[in-house]
């Protein structure tokens, strides 16, 4: 390294480490596919605890013993939702609140990018009335 | 023809004339001319006896040049930008235990980021010193002196932040690994470009 051309080489070295780093960390391609179907099963098993939600109101303030859909509470499913697919797993756990669960292909970078979320590693989320 | 002109046109006579150096700076002074303007107006030609008088080489803009060094800026600010945001997120992930993760996707226009514009950087970069070895006269352009120091007043406002920061994070009792790293970030990429056009501006003219 000379005297003159050491910032071009410092900035070669910064530009590739943080390439090198940054796609450590992130993933490439495939991992980005996964982090967005994951993102899409989260947001599906969102709509579905309001949808149960919204089924107990209706109901008098009692959790159903599955989920159907009514008048009231309509499907929150879109057509090409990957839950209708791949299917759900919904659980009552007391009188007031209740799991549902999917099935995650990476829960641990899920719970890393949305740690506010009550999500745990069986990929069930769990709500109260 | 504006005063300045005026004043170059009445310099290139009175040499043409043979008047002396220190007789047209006389003139220049009895008529009101500060002493700056009288050694731009003399400095703008060449000493030497030879009639006509010698053009001195000036500075110049040029808008082909505006199009390049503007491009090799952003192309700069671009990487170093990117490398300094992946480098303090990245220490937020490795530091950070509570630390909220910046979205995946941030990171990766970050990194995308830099893999257009870091290689579009060091070609303009390489295409200037070549060009600049082959026409020494294109170190006078005004555009190039303009965007090498502008990108060093802004790297240094950024060293000194940085400088101001440790200092006053030391003084409040919250200089952390973490914050430490980041300013370290945040120096590492300001002082390469402090560096790199600290060297460029070397040969920069003062004369504009």
């Amino acid at each position: 390294m000379t005297s003159e051309n050491w910032p071009q080489i410092a900035l070669t070295v910064l530009a590739l480490g943080a390439v090198v780093a940054g796609i450590a960390s992130v993933g490439g391609p495939n991992a980005a596919r996964i982090e967005k179907r994951d993102n899409q099963r989260l947001s599906e098993l969102r709509g579905l605890i309001w949808h149960t939600q919204c089924l107990a109101r209706e109901n008098g303030n009692t959790l159903p013993d599955m989920l159907t859909v009514t008048d009231t509470c309509p499907d929150k499913l879109a057509e090409d939702a990957l839950l209708r697919t791949e299917g759900y797993r919904y659980f009552k756990v007391d009188e007031t609140s209740f799991k549902i669960c999917a099935d995650f292909e990476d829960i641990v970078a899920l719970q890393k990018r949305r740690p506010s979320e009550a999500l745990d590693e069986a990929g069930c989320h769990s709500a109260n009335l | 023809m504006s005063p300045i002109d005026q004043l170059a046109q009445f310099t290139r006579e009175a040499l043409l004339a043979g008047q002396s150096r220190d007789e047209i700076a006389t003139a220049l002074r009895e008529a009101g001319w500060a002493e700056t303007e009288v050694q731009d107006a003399l400095g703008a030609w060449a000493e030497t006896d030879h009639i006509p008088p010698v053009p001195r080489p000036r500075p110049y803009v040029s808008a082909k040049e505006s199009f390049f060094y503007a491009l090799m800026f952003v192309a700069l600010a671009m990487t170093t930008w990117h490398i300094a945001s992946i480098g303090m997120e990245l220490v937020e992930r490795l530091f950070d235990e509570g630390h909220a993760y910046m979205l995946n996707r941030s990171l990766r226009w970050s990194i995308a980021a830099i893999i257009v514009f870091f290689p579009l950087f060091m070609f303009l970069q390489r295409n200037e010193a070549r060009t600049l070895r082959q026409d020494e006269s294109r170190r006078r352009s005004v555009v190039r002196k303009w965007f090498g120091y502008i990108a060093l007043f802004v790297s240094s406002m950024a060293l000194l932040g940085d400088l101001l920061s440790v200092i006053y994070a030391l003084l409040n009792g919250d200089l952390s690994l973490v914050f430490a790293l980041k300013l370290a970030v945040v120096g590492a990429v300001a002082g390469t470009i402090f560096g790199y056009y600290r060297n460029a501006m070397k040969d920069a003219e003062n004369d504009l």
